[in-house]
């Protein structure tokens, strides 16, 4: 029997109806999550959680209560459900893989970095810190230049995994792991003994043979020598920017073709950008004629767009699958070699999709990334080293009595509907976060609230009575000699025994040995 | 306990800046019986007014703690209604911090009177 137990904020709770865990990496395109359902009799869990509560899972076989963790995460939403006379709650969340989702990246640039220094240095600048980097094992990549411009540190993360040919998953214990693909075997194989039910699917969606990736584009400067022979049309080698023109060393004023019918006066030239042209203006309507002389001198000067353009074709995949494009367009990509290693890592994906569901009898101790064997011979299966990209728990009554909680998913994770969302929402990302730059200079709003209460916390009246030790000047009472007052006026007190006003020197003449006695109090106890 | 919203306001003055002798140093007594609100600057009827014995006590972190006695002459005759902190020395001056109330004590110069008071930051 699998045994279970779940903490949610510190408190134990064992009357769930299902609990579900799905502990996954990167390469399954999704944090680990989890999904609770409780009975909610009379409201019996109206005040008991809160979003952001933490929670924690253990399951184990045969030892109650189990002691292997499996997962920890946060509550982000909470829905009660009421019908009739049933009533329930359903708490759902993800583990700690989404602070790397929900919180972006500032604008920067590494360069000449190793991967793994750059995933460390990520985490620290969004100053996260319930995320430990004990398992970011170094890469042997060093990249020459990335930037990333307020992407989700998940994608960033994603980007460096491919990269490096890594994967990486956040723990049961909030520690980052960023490690070698096929790099951890599980020692365990799948086959008809364990397997309850599988699904092998082999695809050519998500593959890709003929890749393109477009990256920025940057201005470069670029200056030609014409000789006028007689004609007003000039074909420049490039689509010029910034255009100057200089005719026999004098500048001269320019303006877009087409932009009016007849030029403003004074405009010597006219630029048509898209056919590369430099045209001379002249005419009856103008009433002059700027075209050059024979042999006469034009400089230009102007700017000319320099693309970041890469294309690579896997051609032994194209042979066998057909060609398949893929063209990737990123305009914080600036420089070649950034664009040169996104397109080897694209091309690793030249060939069909393998994914695989397994619904596994008993328990195991999974982790994504590990590898297994499976073998099935009904399917043509029979493959070592599978690494798995997710394990997902299904904890019921039921399932825990039989042992069939656990599902595994291997290889590659088949692109769905939902990845295609993910992948236009990147691509909308990736062009909108074309101007943002790290050298830009923000203007920072924070909001925060904290207080400070003055309480008065307490005090006291208190008196004492100086009867018995008192000679005081003009006192009626204590300042007698006989029948006759000593000293008179109010300022002038000699009081035998107290701290101000029995000084003789230094010295206190007299003591006074009765003690305060409060007879008036308040504020708060404390 | 009625801190005023001068002390408040001084608060605020004492975190963003160094300001001379803006801090309680001394203590008034009076035989006003008026009500104590926080928007009180002065005693209703102060009769007399002293500096605080030693110096404030900082030993309880986030607590400050005063005293100030008045000796049997000093209080000779004297009503007591309320007492107040203040910042500054001058009789009838200054704006007070703190302002209580409470029944009449009579003195009739046979006894002292102390007078203690803690404020907690929270």
């Amino acid at each position: 029997m699998i045994n279970t137990l779940l903490t949610i904020a510190g408190t134990t709770y064992d009357d769930f109806i299902q609990m579900k865990v799905d502990v996954s990496n990167d390469e399954y395109l999704t944090s680990s999550e989890f999904k609770l359902i409780f009975d909610n009799p009379f409201g019996r869990h109206s005040s008991h959680f809160s979003i952001g509560d933490e929670v924690i899972i253990y399951a184990d076989k045969d030892t109650d209560p189990a002691t292997t963790k499996l997962f920890t995460g946060i509550i982000e939403e909470i829905r009660f459900d009421g019908r009739e006379n049933s009533q329930k709650v359903e708490l759902t969340g993800r583990d700690y893989t989404q602070r790397l989702m929900d919180i972006t990246i500032e604008p920067i640039v590494y360069t000449a970095s190793e991967i793994s220094t750059i995933i460390t240095n990520i985490l620290i600048n969004a100053n996260i810190t319930d995320i430990t980097t004990t398992n970011v094992n170094v890469t042997s990549t060093t990249l020459a230049r990335i930037s990333f411009n307020q992407i989700p540190i998940y994608d960033a993360f994603t980007q460096l995994a491919e990269l490096a040919g890594f994967y990486f998953y956040i723990d049961a214990d909030k520690d980052l792991h960023f490690e070698q693909k096929k790099n951890i075997s599980s020692g365990l194989t799948f086959d008809n003994t364990n397997i309850l039910e599988q699904t092998f699917d082999t695809t050519r969606k998500g593959m890709a043979n003929d890749v393109w990736v477009y990256g920025d584009r940057q201005l470069a400067g670029y200056k030609e020598q014409l000789s006028g022979d007689g004609g007003s049309v000039f074909t420049l080698i490039s689509k010029p920017h910034n255009t100057f023109i200089e005719y026999l060393g004098n500048p001269l004023r320019g303006a877009v073709y087409q932009m009016a019918t007849v030029p403003e006066s004074g405009t010597n030239y006219l630029i048509s950008y898209f056919d590369k042209q430099l045209i001379f203006a002249s005419g009856t309507d103008l009433g002059y004629d700027s075209t050059p002389i024979s042999g006469g001198s034009v400089l230009v000067t102007y700017d000319r767009e320099i693309p970041i353009v890469k294309h690579g074709v896997e051609r032994d995949s194209i042979a066998v699958y057909g060609q398949k494009n893929k063209i990737i367009n990123d305009k914080s990509i600036r420089d070649p070699q950034t664009a040169t290693d996104i397109l080897k890592q694209q091309l690793d994906n030249a060939d069909p999709y393998q994914g695989m569901v397994d619904d596994l009898k008993g328990w195991y101790t999974l982790l994504p990334g590990q590898t297994v064997n499976t073998t099935m011979s009904d399917f043509g299966l029979n493959s070592t080293e599978l690494p798995i990209l997710s394990v997902k728990y299904i904890f019921d009554k039921n399932t825990i009595y039989l042992e069939n909680v656990i599902r595994v998913k291997f290889n590659k994770k088949i692109k769905d509907l939902t990845d295609e969302l993910a992948k236009m929402n990147k691509r909308l990302d990736a062009i909108e976060s074309a101007d943002r730059q790290d050298t830009d200079i923000i203007t920072r709003l924070e909001q925060a609230t904290g207080s400070l209460l003055v309480v008065g916390s307490h005090w006291e009246v208190r008196t004492r009575n100086i009867a018995g030790l008192n000679l005081i000047l003009d006192s009626p009472s204590f300042g007698l000699l006989d029948t006759n007052t000593l000293a008179s006026g109010t300022t002038r007190s000699w009081v035998l025994g107290h701290s101000q006003s029995s000084i003789l020197g230094t010295s206190t003449l007299g003591q006074v040995t009765a003690t305060f006695i409060t007879v008036a109090s308040g504020g708060y106890s404390y | 306990m009625a801190l005023t919203n001068y002390a408040k306001q001084a608060v605020a003055w004492g975190i963003g800046s160094d300001i001379t002798n803006n801090y309680i140093q001394y203590c008034a007594i009076g035989s006003g019986s008026g009500a104590v609100l926080a928007t009180d600057t002065t005693m209703v009827a102060e009769t007399q007014r002293n500096t605080l014995t030693g110096s404030p006590n900082f030993t309880e972190v986030r607590k400050v703690g005063f005293q100030a006695d008045f000796n049997s002459v000093e209080m000779s005759g004297t009503t007591l209604f309320e007492f107040g902190f203040l910042a500054s020395g001058p009789a009838l001056g200054g704006s007070i911090w703190q302002r209580e109330g409470f029944g009449s004590i009579v003195f009739d110069g046979t006894s002292e009177l102390q007078i203690v008071s803690t404020m907690e930051v929270l």
